[in-house]
C-alpha cells in the first residue's frame, strides 16, 4: 500500500491514517500473500496464507514459548522489581533497568518508543508519565488513543461531517491510566536521580545502551536474559490483554493505543469505552503485580457503558440512543403506512412519500442490522432468499469468488416484518408510477421509485443521520459483543476471515450450528430491546 | 530494494542451506530452476521474525530471480510449490437462496419417502436403499463411495454392536488410485440402527450384497480392461454405465432369471448419459481424492436404484442418491463442524481404527479385514521425469548415470562403484546390481513364465536414479542403521511431498496422473526396502535381527497397499500406556537403572508429548529448559524430519505431575553430573551412558525395552497389550487423545468403544480445564486442528488428518444425542455378552500413583524402614 508520497505504508500508518475498510482489507490481501501488485485471485493462490496463520497461532496460543509467561514472570522479573524497590542503597544502574522494565511491562512498547517517554505535569504529549501529586498514591500514564481522522473515511460535505460530530461517541483522544505502584516507585527512585532536562524525557539514551545496561543487570542478578529480552517484556502485557479480553487483540490493541498488523481489519468495527480500557488495564495490571498464582487471568465480564464518556477505537460511531431514536422516526412513520390504505397513498404528496421512505427504511435497517450488511449495490435481500427457518447467504464482499459469502439470519420478527412491507409495496401497485427496481424500493423526490443502493440511502439519510452506510454493521459488532458473544463468532457475523483460517475450510473446527444457535438467542433480543425493530402491531401478514 | 532488505534477506538465508539458497545469495545468481523458489520461501518462512515483512522480503526474491532471467512459467510454478489453495467457500453463488431451498425440500422429500414406505422392505435392494437414505439424511453417509463400502461390509458380517442402540459398521473405502484403502467406521443409531436390521433381516440380503459387490467389480474390471495400456483412468472420463447394464443383464443370481433392463432402467441410463460432460467433470473434480480407479459412483448409485425399483416402487419416488447427498451436504453445515462434514464428504483423508486395535481396546471379538490392493499396472504405463534434486551430480552419481544405460548395464562400473570410497555409491552399485541380478519371483509367478532374472536396464536405470535422486539425499548416513521408524519418516516424507508436488502440477486436470507419476517410486521404495533388508545394510546394533528384518518387511508391506506408506492407525490408551510404564519402573523391567528410567522417560515423552523416536533420542540436557519446555530442535547429531518438527512443547500442559516430577528427578541427576565433571549441558545427552553423559546411551535397547514392555515377554511374566507395538504409535495415540480432550463431542462413541476397560483413559480426555489453558481465550474456536498440528511438528493441519487423527468418525452431535429417546444410551456401557471377549490382560488400569508411589502407604513404609522411623499414621 502506497502513500501520499509514493512510499509504503507501514501497517501501523495505514491503521493511523485511518484508510478506507476496503483498502484496508486490501491491505490484509496483500499483507497475507506475495501478492502486492498482483490480482487478487493470484494473491490468494500465493504462498504463505497457510504458513502465516499458522505464525499467528504460534505467537497467540498462551503456550507459546517465545512468550514470557506469567509465572516466569513472577519467579524471577518480579522479586527483583520487589527487591530493588525496596532497598535504600540500590545502585543507579539497578533503579534504572529496574524502571525500564517496569516501564516495558505497563506500557507495551518498545524500547525505542520508551526513549520518547516524557515525564509531564499536564500530560500533553502523546506517550507521557505524571508522577503522583498531591494525596495520589501512584502515578499516571498517558498515551494516544488510536483514532482515525474523519476526512478518511466521510466523503460528505461539512455540514454531515458536523451532524456525525453531534451524533457519535465522543472520541477520545487520548487515554489516561493509574500506573501500578511498584512501577511508580521504581520510576519515583529513577527520577530522583535523574537532573532535569529541557525535553522532559525520562530515558534519554540511545537504544543500545539501555539493552546493554539490561542485559548487564540481569546477568549481574542471575536472571536469564534471553527469556527476558525487551520484546518479550512488553509482550507480556498484550499476551494478558489478550487472555482478559477473551481473545480479542483488536481491544488489546485500543487498551494499549498501539495498532497490530493482525488486528488492522477488526480495529475499523472495534470500540471501546473509555472505562472499560481502564478496567481492561486495571486488570492486567492485577495479573501483572498482584496475583501472583501464575494463572492465566480470567476473560472479564464485558459490562454495558455508561451513558457519558469517552471511546476509543471505531470512527463515526453513532451512539447507541441516536440510532434508537431515528429507528423510532422510522418505526412511527411505518406504524402510519401501515395503516393507510393503499388506496390512499399519493406518490407525488411530499408527506406521503416522506412517511413511505420512512417505512421502507425502517424495514432496510431492521435486515441490515440483522445480516450486518456491508455497502453494497442489493442492500436489501428478498424474502426469497431466505429458507424457512430464517438462514440465507449474504454475498455482499468479492463478488467474484464469492469467497466472503457468509450465512445471515432473520429471526421471526425480520422475517414478518419484511413479508408485510414487501406485501405492502405491492399492494400499492398503481398508485407509484414507474418501474419498481425490486420488491422494495424508496421514493425519489419526483415521487418515482429508486433502487435502494448505498447512493440512495445515503441521499435519503444525509440530513438526520449521515454516517456511513455500512454503520448497522459496526453498531452490531459493538452490541453482540457487549451481549457476550465470542469474538470467533463475532468475526463469523461479520465475515471478517484471515487466508488459512477461514471456518468453512476443510481443517476448520469452526461449527456453523452453534454459531447460528447463539446468533438466534443474541440477535432478537438485541434488535427488539436495544435498537427498537419489530413488526408493527396489527400488521396483518398479508400487509392490508 | 534497499541494503537493509538484502542484509536481512541474507540473514534468513544462511550459507549452506542447498545450491538454490547459495544461488540466490551469490551475487551473481543463474535462472532458478524447478522446485529452488519453494524451497527458498520455505527457508524464509521458517526463519522470519513477527516483525520482518514477509511479502516483501519474497517479493525481493522472486525479484532476484526475475532478474536472474528465471523463466515466468518457474517463477508462477514457486508459489504452488509452497502454497496451499485457498479452501472454496462452499456457500458461494448461493445468494439467491436457490441453493437453500433446494436443499431442504430435497431432504424434506427423502423424510417422506422413507416414512411413506413400507416398514418391512420388500426386497433386500429396497431396504437397503432405504438405509443409504437415511444415514445420508443423518449426515452419516456424506459421499457415494460408502455405498459399496457399505455393502461389502454387509456382505463379510463386520458389524459389531457397542451399546443396544448402537452398532458400528467398519468400511474400507478407496483412497487414491487404490480400492478399498481407507478405513471408516459407520456409526448406526436410532432409525439407521432399526434399517440396517431390517435390511440384514431380509431372506436375500447376503445374495445381494454379494451379486451386487459381484456385479460392480465384474463392470469396474472390463472398463479397466477395456482401456489401452497407455491411458489413465482419470474421473474426467466418463463411464459407461452400458457395462454394468451389461453385467446386470446377466443372469441374476438374486432372482434366478435373467434381468431385463425395464423401462426405469432406460431411464436412469439415459440420465446418466444425458448430463453434459462438464457437469460430470466438475462433479467429479468435487469428489477429490477418491474418485480414481473405482467403478463411477454415479454408476454404481444408478444400478442400485434400478434394482430398488424392480421391488415394485415407482421409480420416480425414489429419491436420487447422488442429489441427496449433494444437499445433505448443504445442510450438514448447518449441523456439524466444517472438518466433520468435510470428512464425510471425503474432502479430507483420516483413517479410522481397524478392527483388530478396536478389538484390542474394546475387547470386541471383530475378524480383522485386509485392504484390498489394487491391480497391478506396469511402470511403463506412465512417463515419468524426475525432478533434479542433486543440483551438482557427486562423482559417483556420474559414473551410476554412466554404468545404467537405457539398454544395457555395465556391471564393470558398478563393481567399480562398490570398491570406491563412498559409501553412497558403494551402495547404490550394489542395489543396481541387486535390482538387475535378483529374480523378480512374483512377476514370473504371475506372468507363470521362468523369468529367473531381475529387472530390465531401463527400469533399473529408473530406479536408481530414483532413489539416488530422491531418497539419498534425505539419508545422513546411508550406510548406518536405520530403525523402522526411520525408515517410515524418510519415505513417508519422500512419498508426501512427491504426492504433493504431482498434485499441485496436475491441479489444474485432476486425472489421475498425478499419482500415477508417484507409482514408479513407490516401486522403487519397496525394491530398496527389500535390497536393505536382504543385504543387511540396517544390520541392529543391538537386538534381534529377525525382528529387525520383519519389521522392515512390515514396512515393504504396507507400501503397496495405498501407494503411500499405509497409515498404522492405532490408539494406545491412557490405561495401556500406564500398564506398559508400570511394567519398565517394576521389579521385573530393566535392572540397569540407567535404562530403566531411560525407558520410563522415553516412553513418556512419546505418549505425553507425541515426539517421534528421533526427536526423543536425540534431545540434550538444555532442550529442557527452566521454564519446563521441551524444544524440540535440530542439534550437531541429530537433524529434525522438517523444519515443521522444530516446536516448543509445554510440559506441565502435556504431561501429568507426577510423570513430570520423575522427568524432573532424572534431569536432576544429569546436571548433578554436569557439575560434577565440568562438563557444558549442552553436551549431555538426556538418554546418555550412565558412566559417561557426554556419550549417547543405545537408543536401540531403549526402545527394545518399551516395545517388549508392550508386546509382552513370557520369561518375565508379562503379557502382550499391543503385540505389534512400536514406538510410532505412542505418537498417534498422543494425537487423538489430544483431539478427544479437544472435543467431547467424540466422548460418548470413544467411551463406549472403549466398553469401560480404560477409566483413567476417560478421566484424562474429561479435562474440563484443557481447552481453556489450550487456547488461553474463549472456548470457540477455529483452529483446533491447527493446534493440533503444532504439537505434532508438522506443516498443515491436513498432515495431522491425514496420518494421526483416527476418530472423527465417532462425533456426534451433541443436539441431536440429548434427545429425549437416547437417554437410555446414556446409562452405562455396554454389557451384551455375546461380544465381551476372554481377554486376561484387560483389567482396570492401574493409577497413576501407584506407578510413582511417592505418598502411598507402601511407600511410606518402605521410607519408614530404609530410615528406621515409623510410618505416619496417615
Amino acid at each position: 500500500m502506497v502513500g501520499a508520497d509514493g512510499a509504503t505504508l507501514t501497517n501501523r500508518e495505514i491503521v493511523q491514517l485511518g484508510l478506507d475498510p476496503l483498502e484496508m482489507a486490501r491491505g490484509a490481501d496483500i499483507l497475507t500473500s506475495l501478492g502486492a501488485g498482483r490480482d487478487r485471485h493470484e494473491a490468494r493462490e500465493s504462498a504463505h496464507a497457510q504458513a502465516r496463520s499458522f505464525e499467528i497461532d504460534r505467537r497467540l496460543f498462551p503456550w507459546n514459548s517465545e512468550a514470557v509467561r506469567l509465572d516466569e514472570f513472577h519467579g524471577q522479573m518480579r522479586p527483583l522489581l520487589e527487591q530493588v524497590r525496596h532497598d535504600p542503597s540500590a545502585k543507579e544502574l539497578d533503579i534504572f533497568a529496574a524502571a525500564v522494565v517496569g516501564a516495558l511491562i505497563e506500557t507495551g512498547r518498545t524500547l525505542d518508543d520508551l526513549r520518547d517517554l516524557k515525564i509531564e505535569t499536564q500530560l500533553s504529549s502523546r506517550f507521557a508519565y505524571r508522577p503522583p501529586d498531591g494525596g495520589q498514591r501512584c502515578g499516571t500514564w498517558l498515551w494516544d488513543a488510536i483514532t482515525a481522522r474523519y476526512e478518511a473515511d466521510l466523503r460528505g460535505d461539512q455540514k454531515e461531517i458536523d451532524k456525525i460530530r453531534q451524533l457519535q461517541v465522543e472520541p477520545a483522544e487520548f487515554l489516561t491510566y493509574p500506573a501500578s505502584e511498584i512501577v511508580t516507585d521504581l520510576l519515583a527512585k529513577w527520577i530522583a536521580l535523574q537532573p532535569a532536562r529541557k525535553d522532559n524525557r525520562l530515558f534519554p539514551f540511545r537504544r543500545g545502551r539501555i539493552s546493554a545496561h539490561l542485559r548487564s543487570w540481569l546477568e549481574i542478578n542471575g536472571v536469564e536474559y534471553w527469556r527476558f529480552t525487551p520484546g518479550r517484556l512488553r509482550n507480556l502485557i498484550w499476551s494478558v490483554l489478550h487472555q482478559i479480553t477473551g481473545g480479542e487483540l483488536a481491544s488489546a490493541c485500543l487498551v494499549l493505543g498501539l495498532a497490530q498488523p493482525m488486528a488492522q481489519v477488526e480495529l475499523f468495527y472495534a470500540l471501546l469505552h473509555e472505562e472499560e480500557a481502564a478496567s481492561l488495564f486495571a486488570g492486567a495490571k492485577t495479573a501483572l503485580w498482584v496475583n501472583d498464582t501464575g494463572q492465566a487471568p480470567a476473560a472479564q465480564q464485558i459490562t454495558p457503558d455508561p451513558p457519558i464518556g469517552k471511546f476509543t477505537g471505531c470512527r463515526a460511531f453513532p451512539r447507541i440512543t441516536e440510532v434508537r431514536q431515528i429507528t423510532k422516526q422510522f418505526r412511527e412513520a411505518s406504524v402510519r403506512f401501515f395503516n393507510m390504505r393503499p388506496s390512499s397513498f399519493k406518490s407525488k404528496n411530499k408527506a406521503h412519500r416522506e412517511m413511505f421512505n420512512n417505512a421502507v427504511m425502517y424495514g432496510v435497517w431492521h435486515q441490515a442490522f440483522s445480516f450486518g450488511t456491508r455497502a453494497i449495490t442489493d442492500a436489501y435481500q428478498r424474502l426469497e432468499t431466505l429458507n424457512a427457518k430464517g438462514f440465507g447467504l449474504l454475498d455482499d464482499k468479492g463478488f467474484a469468488e464469492g469467497y466472503r459469502t457468509r450465512i445471515v439470519y432473520a429471526g421471526e420478527h425480520l422475517r414478518i416484518h419484511m413479508r408485510s412491507l414487501e406485501i405492502k409495496l405491492a399492494a400499492l401497485g398503481d398508485r407509484v408510477s414507474g418501474e419498481k427496481p425490486g420488491p422494495v424500493w424508496l421514493l425519489d423526490e419526483t415521487g418515482l421509485p429508486v433502487e435502494i443502493r448505498p447512493a440512495t440511502i445515503h441521499q435519503f439519510l444525509k440530513d438526520d443521520f449521515p454516517f456511513p452506510v455500512n454503520v448497522p454493521r459496526k453498531v452490531m459488532r459493538y452490541l453482540l459483543r457487549k451481549s457476550g458473544m465470542s469474538h470467533t463468532h463475532t468475526e463469523a457475523y461479520m465475515g471478517h476471515w484471515w487466508h488459512g483460517r477461514e471456518p468453512f475450510s476443510p481443517s476448520s473446527s469452526f461449527d456453523f450450528g452453534v454459531f447460528l444457535q447463539d446468533l438466534g438467542l443474541r440477535l432478537p433480543e438485541i434488535l427488539k430491546v436495544q435498537l427498537g425493530f419489530w413488526p408493527v402491531p396489527g400488521v396483518r401478514l398479508d400487509g392490508r | 530494494m534497499t541494503a537493509v532488505d538484502i542484509t536481512r534477506l541474507h540473514a534468513l538465508l544462511p550459507a549452506g542451506r542447498g545450491a538454490a539458497v547459495e544461488n540466490i545469495r551469490s551475487g551473481t545468481p543463474k535462472p532458478l530452476k524447478h522446485g529452488h523458489l519453494g524451497r527458498i520461501y520455505s527457508e524464509i518462512l521458517a526463519h522470519a521474525a513477527p516483525t520482518d515483512d514477509i511479502s516483501g522480503l519474497l517479493e525481493l526474491v522472486r525479484k532476484i530471480a526475475a532478474d536472474a532471467g528465471t523463466p515466468p512459467e518457474i517463477l508462477n510454478e514457486a508459489c504452488i510449490a509452497v502454497g496451499y489453495p485457498v479452501p472454496t467457500n462452499p456457500w458461494a453463488g448461493g445468494e439467491d437462496g436457490r441453493v437453500l431451498r433446494e436443499a431442504e425440500q430435497t431432504c424434506s422429500r427423502a423424510e417422506q419417502w422413507i416414512s411413506n414406505t413400507d416398514t418391512v422392505a420388500r426386497t433386500p435392494a429396497l431396504a437397503f436403499y432405504r438405509l443409504l437414505v437415511a444415514s445420508i439424511l443423518d449426515f452419516r453417509i456424506l459421499h457415494a463411495d460408502f455405498v459399496p463400502a457399505v455393502l461389502r461390509s454387509v456382505r463379510d458380517d463386520r458389524d459389531f454392536t457397542i451399546h443396544p442402540q448402537i452398532k458400528v459398521l467398519p468400511l474400507s473405502l478407496s483412497y487414491g488410485r487404490q480400492e478399498n484403502s481407507e478405513r471408516r467406521l459407520l456409526i448406526l443409531r436410532r432409525r439407521t440402527l432399526k434399517l440396517f436390521e431390517e435390511f440384514c433381516a431380509q431372506a436375500g440380503c447376503t445374495r445381494f450384497c454379494e451379486v451386487m459387490s459381484k456385479r460392480w467389480s465384474a463392470a469396474s474390471d472390463t472398463q479397466n480392461e477395456s482401456r489401452g495400456p497407455n491411458e489413465s483412468r482419470g474421473v474426467d472420463q466418463v463411464q459407461d454405465p452400458n457395462q454394468v447394464q451389461a453385467a446386470s443383464e446377466a443372469p441374476s443370481e438374486v432372482t434366478g432369471e435373467v434381468e431385463k433392463p425395464d423401462a426405469d432402467g432406460d431411464r436412469d441410463q439415459a440420465t446418466t448419459e444425458s448430463k453434459p460432460e462438464a457437469e460430470s467433470q466438475n462433479s467429479a473434480s468435487s469428489e477429490g481424492l477418491s474418485a480414481h480407479t473405482r467403478l463411477s459412483a454415479k454408476v454404481v448409485l444408478a444400478d442400485l436404484e434400478r434394482e430398488a425399483a424392480k421391488a415394485g416402487q415407482a421409480a420416480g419416488g425414489l429419491p436420487d442418491l447422488t442429489d441427496l447427498i449433494e444437499k445433505a451436504r448443504v445442510i450438514a453445515r448447518f449441523h456439524l463442524p466444517s472438518i466433520v462434514v468435510a470428512h464425510r464428504s471425503r474432502q479430507i483423508v483420516s483413517h479410522s481404527l481397524p478392527p483388530e486395535v478396536l478389538a484390542r481396546i474394546g475387547g470386541w471379538k471383530l475378524e480383522p479385514f485386509r485392504l484390498a490392493r489394487s491391480g497391478n499396472r506396469e511402470d511403463h504405463e506412465y512417463p515419468f521425469e524426475e525432478p533434479p534434486e542433486m543440483q551438482d551430480d557427486p562423482g559417483w552419481l556420474k559414473d551410476l548415470r554412466q554404468a545404467l544405460g537405457p539398454t544395457k548395464v555395465d556391471n564393470t562400473i558398478l563393481n567399480l562403484l562398490i570398491g570406491s570410497n563412498d559409501p553412497a555409491g558403494r551402495i547404490m552399485g550394489a542395489f543396481a546390481i541387486f535390482l538387475s541380478t535378483t529374480p523378480i519371483a512374483s512377476r514370473a509367478a504371475k506372468q507363470k513364465t521362468k523369468n529367473q532374472n531381475g529387472y530390465a536396464p531401463a527400469t533399473v536405470r529408473r530406479y536408481c536414479l530414483l532413489i539416488a535422486n530422491r531418497l539419498m539425499p534425505r539419508l545422513v548416513d546411508p550406510a548406518a542403521g536405520m530403525s523402522e521408524d526411520g525408515w517410515e519418516d524418510a519415505i513417508e516424507q519422500l512419498l508426501d511431498e512427491d504426492a504433493f508436488f504431482n498434485l499441485n502440477r496436475y491441479r489444474q486436470a485432476p486425472t489421475s496422473k498425478a499419482q500415477a507419476y508417484s507409482r514408479p517410486l513407490v516401486k522403487a521404495v519397496r525394491h530398496w526396502l527389500r535390497f536393505i533388508r536382504e543385504a543387511g545394510m540396517s544390520q541392529p546394533r543391538t537386538g534381534d535381527e529377525t525382528a529387525r528384518s520383519a519389521e522392515l518387511a512390515g514396512l515393504e508391506k504396507r507400501l503397496p497397499v495405498l501407494g503411500l506408506v499405509a497409515v498404522d492407525a492405532s490408539l494406545i490408551t491412557v490405561d495401556e500406556y500406564l500398564r506398559a510404564l508400570k511394567r519398565l519402573r517394576g521389579a521385573r523391567g530393566p535392572i540397569d537403572k540407567n535404562l530403566r528410567e531411560a525407558g520410563c522417560v522415553a516412553l513418556i515423552l512419546g505418549y505425553r508429548l507425541g515426539l517421534r523416536r528421533n526427536e526423543a533420542a536425540g534431545l540434550r540436557l538444555p532442550d529442557i529448559d527452566s521454564i519446563e519446555y521441551l524444544h524440540v530442535r535440530p542439534n550437531r547429531m541429530r537433524q529434525l524430519k522438517t523444519s515443521n518438527a522444530k516446536r516448543d512443547l509445554p510440559m506441565p500442559l502435556l504431561v501429568p505431575k507426577r510423570e513430570f516430577d520423575y522427568i524432573r528427578e532424572r534431569l536432576r541427576g544429569l546436571r548433578a553430573k554436569t557439575q560434577q565433571k565440568h562438563v557444558r549441558p549442552g553436551d549431555i545427552w538426556l538418554f546418555s551412558q550412565s558412566g559417561d553423559p557426554q556419550k549417547a546411551m543405545d537408543f536401540d535397547a531403549v526402545i527394545a525395552e518399551i516395545h517388549e514392555a508392550f508386546r509382552g515377554n513370557p520369561e518375565r511374566r508379562w503379557e502382550p497389550i499391543d503385540s505389534t507395538f512400536h514406538y510410532h504409535r505412542l505418537r498417534h495415540s498422543f494425537c487423538n487423545l489430544t483431539l478427544l480432550r479437544l472435543w467431547p463431542p467424540l466422548h460418548r462413541i470413544a467411551e463406549k468403544l472403549f466398553r469401560g476397560h480404560h477409566p483413567k483413559t476417560m478421566d484424562w480426555i474429561r479435562d474440563e480445564k484443557f481447552r481453556e489453558t489450550l487456547f488461553g481465550t474463549e472456548r470457540v474456536t477455529e483452529s483446533d486442528l491447527q493446534a493440533i498440528a503444532l504439537l505434532m511438528g508438522h506443516g498443515s493441519a491436513e498432515t495431522s488428518l491425514e496420518h494421526y487423527t483416527h476418530l472423527l468418525d465417532a462425533w456426534e452431535d451433541p443436539a441431536t444425542w440429548t434427545r429425549a429417546g437416547d437417554q437410555v444410551e446414556e446409562q452405562g456401557p455396554i454389557q451384551c455378552a455375546e461380544h465381551i471377549a476372554d481377554r486376561p490382560g484387560l483389567s482396570l488400569a492401574e493409577s497413576e500413583q501407584d506407578i510413582f508411589p511417592t505418598n502411598s502407604p507402601a511407600a511410606e513404609l518402605r521410607r519408614a524402614r530404609l530410615t528406621c522411623k515409623p510410618p505416619s499414621r496417615a
